[in-house]
């Protein structure tokens, strides 16, 4: 009896901790992990991907825009220093990976739709074209940055199952995929005019899309906008020129079927409505004000003061030890004069209270002087000087208007109050010497105060598209050269991430040729 | 009722015996013990076998005894084998009791706690004692281990106690993966972790592991199974060895009642810090190297009294240290005081506190027939170098065992550890691994400290114009080469408050059970639960008007493994020559661990009120979970033949969670051989042992939990203007993969052990060969194929290795013994495979392509690769038009490898009367490392290196700056043509132009070792050279020395004692010999994984140890 008791007690014992297989099953998969996911949730996750690319965060504008595009579009002012052209390591590959993650969860949701029955694939489909034009933006962007980029082929792992060998990605020529996107998009804006989306669909899609809120009027505007963009952009390559300029006509000559952003009401861009969600600015602070990213650069200064541009109060403030005095910082002067005007105080910032400390400042996408101003360069091409003149008008006032939007947004009191915009400063402001259309008398002159006008818009805004738009349109402005550096001057384009020449390298050696910082982009012909 | 019954049978049967013995007749017998050099033994045990009849020898080693007829006495004494003599008639006998032979009977744990005489084993098992352990008052076990067991290396993070400490067992055995042993304690696994120290931005505070928690003083001894063979019943989990450690018990005690008691205090001292110059401060002389507003003097100008004149001399501000020689002259230093300009050779002391270390350990021990316990309690406080760092330890161990029926015995251990953790040292990363944090030689960490807090209590604020409600406070920061990040250091130190609370158990129940006569069964229960907290609190930093500031936050943790093992074991005589043993068993585990914790997000809404209910914005919040089981089948087979020959084969077959549920189940064989030749053959007469062992086995490895899964990522955005909240899924970066086999080892090892000359000579030799297959690793992928790693089994790599000791006693008189070993390893790794279509493996790339850590096909893991300097098609190196050698940006060459080639150690102990020293040395040859911070430093003229071609001294050139060239020309007139000042720092490089013309021009001193010591590669700074930064790590070191007392007894007996000693120690003591002067040879030490110990100097500042123990015997 005793020793049953004893082998009865010792197995008791070990039975506590044996393990059943329903236990191995249970514990493989990470509790906080899925394995289904439906087009709603990958759409929404795909959008979120890259928002801290859209909306202003710290670590784009502190580690990547810093001592990048803001440098080489001067829309900061900052101590010269060696090597200062050459773009970091780390700027170029965390964009990059962002991206191509961003791409990754696009093919995961193409993957995701593809599952579907043709029915319900035709249910979605709104949800894949939108998908598409939000792809292509983005796209763009990093064709413009880089050149040549593998996206056809790319971002196909989960697609093959984890075969990673089979998934290594060749390169899309730039101009090749140009023309494909300004195909799909056409292709996309006929579409969403006959399309009827399933109002049961239509709530899934209002919740989930974090650009336009299921609006597909502004799905419209957006994805006719972007290809005035990309087509404004190809404009001076000569295979591109004619098919520019005709499909730019035929968009600004119809708004009924190819309707743009008109108006600041149209813009398209991620609004921030709750702080404690992760869509927010919060990290905009830091990202522009630590290291003095936020200095204001004495050209724009004083383009601004000359023309007493009404944005100047907006997007300015005079420095801390100012007083009301707008001063840039010089960069043609040396580190050693940069260095004690920037710690004295007195040199102008970026608005905290507008920009850096709006903690509600928007995810910009596409706004309306954007496109007024792309719309400004068509028709000074085509001759049409009123219509272009009417055309840079309206930019500038939808840019001041702008701008006097998004202070509204603040909750900051960090800056002191400004005062309100008249219309009669606006006029004068458009008759100044430096602004006013009339006074240019060539084409040259004219798309020459269009660039000004995009460069004082975009600033540290948009700096990607602005920087596309300086390399394409030169607008005047001088940098110190960099003596001690074979880059003496900025870049034209930004080289591949490392981790392409190492873990792509087949594919990579088929482009390593144009990987040097002076290859300009096929667009960039001047 | 019953137990009374058995009280009163068991009192009556103690009565009966207690009369047995007084009616025996008894007789006495006198004797003399003698070791086989004719030395008298003192304080020999000599006992009538079968009774508690015992006496213990006196000084002349003589004893005298009163024993039963036909008695049988037992003589046992610490370091020799016991014997026994049977006694007939006669009155007096000398015994001769022969050195350290009973370690051929000593039983040596192994693999699940199973005990198997030393002889038996058929593979290497490093053994140590307590002793080794404890004599230097190590705080955890594992840095005691330094040297003491071939093929073993120890690698400490700096910063103290709450550091962790890396065990390395021959060789690294996965390219990415753990390379931490099992560590299992009295049989059961317990927790370890890993910890990574060189992510500064991830994590600002040194971490530790889990085996910082295993107190020495309660270690009876550890064994470590190195080879697959030895370590094959753990099966997946083994790769990496295993250590197991066998805490005291009081079964050795003799019977009654033991009192020992321990106390040891000791200081810890920044040690090896770099050689700093102490020559010139902050700036820069010629200006044509670097104009940052310095005069020719390099001096500037400052205006202290606010009277618009500038009118006392400061350094300008500057991170490089090439400025004027220190003259004793006033200047004002960035803090607004004169001083006199001299260096300030204190400058690191008020960065850091006076580390300490106190351990007081009392232990109880009793044994009686059917029971025996220990009890022990320890408190243990360690103080970090990193100011307000301390750490407080409780330990309270029970181990007992009872005897509950004949054939039924229940053991017993816990294991309880109570800690607070307040402030874990913070990580110096940036003060050593970033140009404005390096403290310059006019410089010094006390007028930080003086103003980091303002008089108010908040943040320091720079800038005369700087936001502040006491500007006049305001550190100016325009001159004087104020170092933004050492003040940001210390104000964290001051001012951030971090408290972890961990209460942790670990214990086991074991059940032995006989149940027929050569049937056993044993079960063992066991947890290891830890539960934490954290708080962390950092002050409010501005006033509330100038916005919400600082933060608190709150983290709770549990952890457990529950393990169980059930084993039966057959063990049959099958005739007097053949003995068989057959065990088979179940083992099963299960880990949880979870993490909460909440923090304020957006400040703190009151000034320094430490609680969530601060959070100005809705406060954060976190969880992770993690569970994984695994269990296993396990079955072993032991013949014994004569007790010369032995076999043992072992099998397991386990299943883990980690891997796709259905296919998780593998089977790891191993079979060994002891062949005793020394009792087999006839050997000549000085080969008194002699033992020839073989093994072979397979090990594995399994991935992290959870990594190969493929699924998808969920989260919410909350409310985004829609009716319901906006929830998303995205597919991970970091790829899985469901078919993901094991990582296995597969390993054959040969050894000879030998004892000869009286057994005063031991010697031990092992060959090894072990080829890891199937390596899991997460393979980097281009982000452009949709993922930027996929879990793969790729890989294969190699150890082989030689494992050699020897040990000896060099002397030995009556007075004095000197025992001295020495053991060395030597591994030779080898990368033989990796991805189809890959020849490298890429781990790092330093700095923009500077320097690469690559594994490369062929070679051994971890080589550095950097560019070299340029060279013409005749050979001839580059010169740049700046006068320095132009560095290659199209090639990289291999400059070195991380894997050390020889580690070991050399132990010395001398007794002289009661007096022990107790010497080690440990060493390591080969494996290099990168310290970039270390030469960084050298670049900005902080170290005595960079003193060269300062001046004439030092064998500077003179020259002028020509600026329409800009060439530097040698001169030796006192101007140039033009009036150009000459200096005396020039260097002209054998080199040729790009041209092809020899070099002529004068490069300034000051420009070549800022330049050539710079950051980036080629495409940032094209003349900077990280080839030299790479260089061999060997050294030998002095490691530990103690000196102990042990009093004479009669005086110990005075205080009521047995036994008194008293010992001084040092540890971390001297370099005979290092390759890289300017650091602790384990300073790069920060991470679990091999490739985080190569580069990092930014973790805390090593120490040298000095301290006093004793110990006291009751």
């Amino acid at each position: 009896m005793k020793r049953i008791l004893f082998i009865l007690a010792i197995f008791a014992v070990a039975g506590i901790a044996s393990c059943k297989k329903a236990d191995f099953a249970a514990s493989y998969t990470d509790p906080s992990k899925i394995s289904q996911s439906t087009v709603e949730k990958q759409f929404a996750g795909f959008m979120a991907t890259n928002r801290e690319y859209v909306l202003p965060a710290y670590w784009n504008y502190f580690v990547v825009l810093r001592t990048t595009l803001q440098y080489y579009n001067q829309t900061v002012g900052w101590v010269n220093f060696t090597s200062q052209y050459v773009p970091g390591a780390a700027a170029i590959t965390d964009r990059w990976n962002n991206y191509y993650n961003f791409l990754a969860q696009y093919r995961e949701l193409e993957k995701i739709n593809g599952k579907l029955s043709a029915d319900d694939q035709k249910n979605y489909r709104v949800f894949m074209i939108a998908a598409m034009i939000y792809l292509y933006d983005h796209t763009q962007k990093v064709v413009d940055l880089h050149g040549d980029i593998p996206f056809t082929a790319a971002g196909q792992l989960s697609a093959n199952g984890g075969d990673y060998l089979a998934s290594l990605p060749a390169y899309d020529a730039a101009d090749k995929l140009y023309t494909k996107m300004l195909d799909d998009l056409k292709a996309a804006a006929d579409e969403l005019n006959t399309i009827t989306v399933n109002p049961g669909i239509l709530v899934g899609f209002k919740n989930q899309d974090l650009v336009n809120k299921g609006e597909v009027v502004k799905w419209k505007k957006y994805c006719n906008s972007l290809r005035l963009r990309l087509l404004t952009r190809v404009s001076d390559n000569s295979t591109f020129s004619a098919r520019a300029t005709s499909e730019i006509a035929a968009i600004l000559g119809n708004p009924s079927s190819y309707p743009v952003i008109a108006d600041n009401t149209d813009n398209v861009q991620i609004n921030v409505l709750d702080l404690n969600t992760s869509i927010n600015s919060n990290g905009f602070r830091t990202g522009l004000e630590d290291w003095n990213g936020n200095v204001a650069p004495k050209s724009m200064i004083d383009h601004m003061k000359s023309n007493v541009d009404p944005r100047l109060r907006y997007v300015f403030e005079p420095g801390v030890n100012a007083g009301t005095a707008y001063d840039g910082l010089d960069q043609m002067a040396n580190a050693d004069v940069q260095t004690p005007a920037i710690a004295g105080g007195k040199l102008a910032m970026y608005n905290r209270t507008t920009l850096s400390r709006n903690q509600y400042f928007p995810g910009v996408v596409m706004n309306a002087a954007e496109v007024s101003f792309m719309a400004a360069e068509s028709y000074v091409k085509a001759g049409n000087t009123a219509a272009a003149k009417t055309a840079y008008e309206k930019g500038i006032r939808e840019s001041i208007a702008y701008y006097v939007a998004i202070r509204a947004l603040s909750k900051d009191a960090t800056s002191p109050a400004v005062t309100a915009v008249t219309p009669a400063e606006i006029t004068t402001y458009l008759a100044a010497n430096g602004v006013s259309f009339d006074k240019a008398t060539t084409a040259a002159a004219r798309i020459s105060l269009i660039a000004a006008q995009k460069w004082l818009h975009m600033n540290v805004v948009q700096p990607v598209e602005l920087w596309a738009e300086v390399r394409r349109l030169d607008p005047a402005l001088s940098f110190q050269a960099d003596g001690a550096n074979a880059q003496t001057k900025p870049p034209v384009r930004w080289s591949y991430p490392v981790s392409e020449t190492i873990y792509n390298k087949a594919n990579y050696a088929a482009v390593s040729g144009k990987d040097n910082l002076n290859q300009k982009l096929f667009w960039d012909v001047k | 009722m019953r137990s009374k019954t058995q009280f009163v049978v068991v009192l009556l049967g103690l009565l009966f015996s207690g009369f047995m013995l007084q009616a025996q007749d008894k007789r006495t017998i006198t004797g003399v013990i003698k070791d086989n050099a004719g030395v008298e033994l003192a304080g020999a045990s000599v006992t009538e076998k079968g009774t508690k009849n015992s006496v213990v020898t006196n000084q002349t080693g003589s004893f005298s005894i009163k024993v039963g007829p036909k008695a049988t006495l037992v003589v046992s004494f610490v370091g020799f084998a016991s014997k026994e003599m049977a006694v007939g008639t006669e009155k007096a006998v000398n015994i001769v009791l022969e050195s350290g032979s009973n370690a051929l009977e000593e039983v040596v744990v192994t693999s699940l706690g199973i005990g198997r005489k030393q002889k038996a084993l058929g593979y290497a098992v490093s053994t140590i004692s307590s002793q080794q352990l404890t004599d230097a008052g190590t705080p955890n076990f594992a840095t005691a281990l330094y040297g003491k067991a071939p093929g073993v290396r120890i690698g400490a993070t700096p910063g103290g106690a709450t550091s962790a400490v890396n065990i390395n067992i021959r060789g690294i055995n996965s390219i990415t993966g753990k390379n931490q042993p099992l560590i299992v304690l009295d049989g059961i696994p317990i927790r370890n972790g890993e910890a990574s120290n060189d992510n500064y931005w991830g994590d600002q505070r040194i971490r530790g592991n889990g085996l910082l928690d295993i107190q020495p003083e309660d270690i009876d001894n550890i064994s470590i199974l190195k080879g697959a063979s030895a370590a094959a019943l753990y099966g997946s989990e083994a790769v990496n060895g295993v250590v197991l450690i066998t805490s005291k018990t009081g079964a050795k005690a003799k019977k009654g009642l033991g009192v020992d008691f321990n106390a040891s205090y000791s200081v810890d001292n920044i040690a090896y810090t770099p050689k700093y110059q102490n020559v010139r401060g902050y700036g820069m002389i010629p200006l044509h190297v670097a104009n940052v507003g310095q005069d020719a003097q390099g001096f500037i100008m400052v205006d202290l009294n606010n009277d618009g004149v500038k009118e006392t001399r400061s350094l300008p501000n500057a991170s490089i240290n090439y400025g004027p020689k220190f003259d004793g002259k006033d200047i004002a230093s960035w803090d607004g005081k004169v001083r006199p300009y001299s260096a300030q050779e204190d400058a690191l002391d008020a960065l850091f506190q006076q580390g300490s270390n106190s351990n007081v350990n009392v232990s109880v021990t009793k044994s009686t027939e059917n029971a025996n316990v220990r009890f022990s309690l320890t408190r243990q406080e360690n103080q970090g170098l990193s100011v307000g760092s301390k750490n407080v330890k409780n330990f309270a161990n029970l181990n007992s065992s009872f005897k509950l029926a004949k054939n039924f015995s229940t053991d017993l251990m816990v294991n309880y550890i109570n800690q607070t953790t307040t402030n874990r040292p913070y990580s110096i990363d940036r003060m050593t691994n970033n140009f404005t944090g390096m403290i310059g030689r006019f410089d010094n960490g006390s007028w930080y400290r003086d103003k980091v807090l303002t008089s108010k209590g908040y943040r320091f604020v720079t800038g005369v114009a700087g936001q502040s409600i006491t500007p006049n406070e305001n550190i100016n920061g325009g001159y004087g080469g104020f170092k933004g990040d050492i003040a940001d250091y210390m104000y964290r130190v001051v001012a951030h408050n971090l408290v972890e609370k961990e209460n942790r158990v670990i214990a086991s129940m074991t059940n032995n059970y006989q149940i027929v006569k050569d049937l056993k069964l044993r079960t063992r229960l066991s947890t290891d639960f830890t539960a934490s907290t954290a708080e962390s609190k950092t002050r409010t930093e501005r006033p509330l008007a100038f916005g919400n500031s600082g933060s608190f936050g709150m983290n709770s943790g549990f952890s457990s493994i529950l393990y169980t093992d059930v084993l039966l074991t057959y063990t049959k005589d099958i005739n007097d020559d053949l003995q068989l043993n057959v065990m088979g068993g179940y083992t099963a585990s299960k880990e949880n661990a979870f993490n909460t914790s909440r923090s304020t997000n957006g400040g703190l809404s009151t000034e320094n009120l430490f609680d969530l209910a601060a959070s100005v914005n809705v406060a954060n919040s976190g969880s992770s979970r993690f569970s994984l089981v695994k269990d296993a089948y396990i079955g072993t087979a032991n013949a014994n033949y004569k007790d010369y020959l032995f076999v043992e084969a072992t099998v397991r077959r386990d299943k883990t969670s980690t891997m796709n549920p259905n296919n998780n189940s593998f089977v790891y064989p191993s079979i060994n051989s002891s062949f005793i030749f020394s009792d087999a053959f006839k050997m000549p007469s000085f080969i008194n042992y002699g033992k020839f062992r073989g093994s072979w086995g397979i090990v594995g490895n399994y991935p992290d939990a959870y990594r190969a899964n493929v699924a998808y990522g969920q989260g919410t955005l909350g409310s985004q203007g829609g009716t319901q909240p906006v929830l998303f899924t995205t597919i991970p970066s970091s790829f899985g993969n469901d078919g993901i086999r094991p990582e296995q080892k597969k390993e054959f090892e040969f050894g000879l052990e030998s004892k000869m000359f009286n057994n005063r000579v031991t010697f031990e030799a092992s060959y090894y060969n072990a080829q890891i297959v199937d390596q899991i690793l997460g393979q980097t992928l281009p982000a452009t194929s949709g993922a930027t790693s996929i879990l793969t089994n790729i890989g294969t790599l190699r150890n082989s290795g030689l494992e050699a000791m020897v040990s000896f006693t060099a002397v030995k008189t009556k007075n004095l013994t000197w025992e001295t070993g020495i053991n060395a390893s030597q591994n030779w790794n080898k990368v033989e495979a990796l991805a189809p279509g890959l020849t490298e493996l890429l781990h790092a790339d330093y700095d923009g392509n500077a320097a690469q850590l690559k594994s490369v096909v062929g070679q051994p893991m971890g080589d550095f690769y950097a560019h070299p300097v340029a060279t013409n098609s005749k050979g001839e190196k580059i010169v740049d038009p700046n006068g320095l050698y132009k560095v290659d940006a199209n090639s990289m060459v291999k400059y070195g490898n991380a894997m050390p080639k020889v580690v070991g150690g050399w132990f010395n102990t001398v007794n002289y009367k009661g007096f022990t020293l107790d010497a080690m040395i440990d060493f390591r040859f080969g494996g290099h490392v990168m310290p970039t911070g270390l030469y960084w430093m050298q670049g900005r003229g902080l170290l005595e290196e960079s003193l060269q071609w300062m001046d004439k001294e030092h064998g500077g050139i003179s020259y002028y700056y020509d600026a329409v060239t800009k060439k530097g020309v040698a001169t030796n007139a006192a101007t140039g043509p033009q009036g150009q000042p000459v200096y005396q720092d020039g260097v002209i490089l054998p080199g040729v132009d790009a041209a092809g013309n020899k070099n002529d021009n004068v490069a300034s001193a000051s420009n070549y070792f800022w330049t050539v010591y710079n950051w980036g590669g080629p495409q940032y700074s094209p003349n900077t050279r990280y080839e030299l930064y790479i260089n061999k790590n060997s050294y030998i070191k002095f490691r530990e020395l103690t000196l102990s007392y042990k009093m004479p007894t009669s005086v110990a007996k005075s205080i009521g004692a047995k036994n008194i000693s008293l010992s001084v120690f040092g540890r971390n003591l001297f370099y005979l010999y290092r390759t890289i002067k300017n650091m602790d040879a384990e300073q790069t030490t920060a991470g679990s994984r091999w490739f985080q110990t190569l580069n990092n100097i930014g973790t805390n500042p090593s120490s040298r140890t000095y301290g006093v123990m004793i110990r006291a015997g009751f």
